[in-house]
């Protein structure tokens, strides 16, 4: 399947290209590299220094889609099993973050 | 202070063109209005000479009528493309809960006017859609004796509601002419008449700014914003 940012909480995140955005954690913030494995909490990042573990919760991640699109995902969101996660009932509204 | 006044009626329903309401608005101290007709774009009075005046921001939203909860959510649907702001006009209880189920709606205004409190079941679906309750402070003002003492406790059921929800909420006059426009601070002192705490005013003045912001950005889903 495609990822497009109207799919993408609920598709495979390993392999993408993330930086986090914000954080109430100001030392994850800039962290950038690629995802190599995910939890229900936290996401495992390759970096230029090498792995890190960043939480989900109180987290801005911005992906970079294949395609390179960007879009900004609220990480208490895609808090998951990621084999759950396409099966989330997720809130109607249109934006919280 | 990015205080916003939110429910304004300019020419044809109301007295005056929007560029007069922006001019004396701005004049009160607000940083931005937002007309709420309940007619469509097409029929606002000169909505290009807003653009010259200078030092306010001015956003045409909608404010919508609607006789059945189906008319009103296929209103919301065409106008929601159209708008920044899209509010409902409510009253009776079957358009309160339908505007509160809907998450395309912004915020939902005169609820207490079929004399009817919101209700749980409608607060927790404003709760669970972000719905702000959206309280029109001109009956405090225009109303009298026994009518008035009704009104303030609809209001303050409503409140307590809101409160136990914790829904966003917005206060206004719902002016339809640049005579009835309140500054913020009498707008803060009519609302802790009518039982507002002081930081729940300044937040409810502050709201529609952020709703604003936030329809502005592009939004793939919740919680998912496209850079």
């Amino acid at each position: 399947m495609i990822q497009r940012p109207e799919n993408l909480t609920r598709h495979e995140m390993i392999g993408l290209s993330v930086l986090v955005a914000g954080s109430t954690n100001r030392d994850l913030v800039g962290i950038s590299g690629r995802i190599v494995d995910e939890t229900r909490n936290t996401l495992l990042v390759e970096t230029e220094h090498g792995t890190k573990r960043i939480p989900k919760s109180n987290t801005s991640l911005t992906f970079t889609l294949p395609d390179g699109q960007k879009a900004r995902v609220s990480g208490s969101i895609l808090i998951s099993q990621p084999e759950n996660r396409i099966n989330k009932k997720m809130q109607r509204t249109r934006w919280k973050l | 202070m990015s205080y916003f006044e939110s429910c304004l009626h300019s020419l044809p329903e109301g007295s005056d063109s929007p560029s007069k309401m922006a001019t004396v608005a701005r004049r009160l101290g607000y940083e931005g209005i937002i007309i709420c007709n309940h007619t469509g774009f097409e029929k606002f009075f000169r909505p290009d000479a807003v653009r010259e005046v200078k030092g306010i921001k001015v956003a045409f939203g909608i404010e919508i009528v609607a006789n059945s909860p189906r008319s009103m959510r296929s209103r919301v649907a065409s106008a929601r493309a159209r708008f920044p702001f899209v509010s409902v006009h409510g009253g009776s209880e079957e358009t309160n809960k339908a505007a509160c189920e809907n998450p395309e709606v912004d915020v939902l205004f005169h609820p207490e006017e079929g004399r009817k409190v919101l209700g749980i079941a409608a607060a927790r679906a404003a709760r669970m859609n972000q719905v702000a309750i959206g309280f029109d402070l001109r009956p405090l003002i225009r109303l009298r004796g026994n009518s008035r003492s009704r009104w303030l406790e609809v209001v303050q059921r409503n409140l307590n509601l809101v409160r136990k929800f914790d829904l966003s909420m917005t206060i206004t006059t719902g002016s339809r002419s640049c005579l009835d426009l309140r500054a913020p601070r009498e707008l803060r002192a009519l609302a802790e008449i009518a039982g507002f705490e002081s930081h729940e005013t300044e937040e409810a003045l502050r709201y529609p700014a952020r709703v604003l912001e936030l329809n502005s950005r592009r939004w793939a889903g919740p919680g998912v914003e496209i850079l």
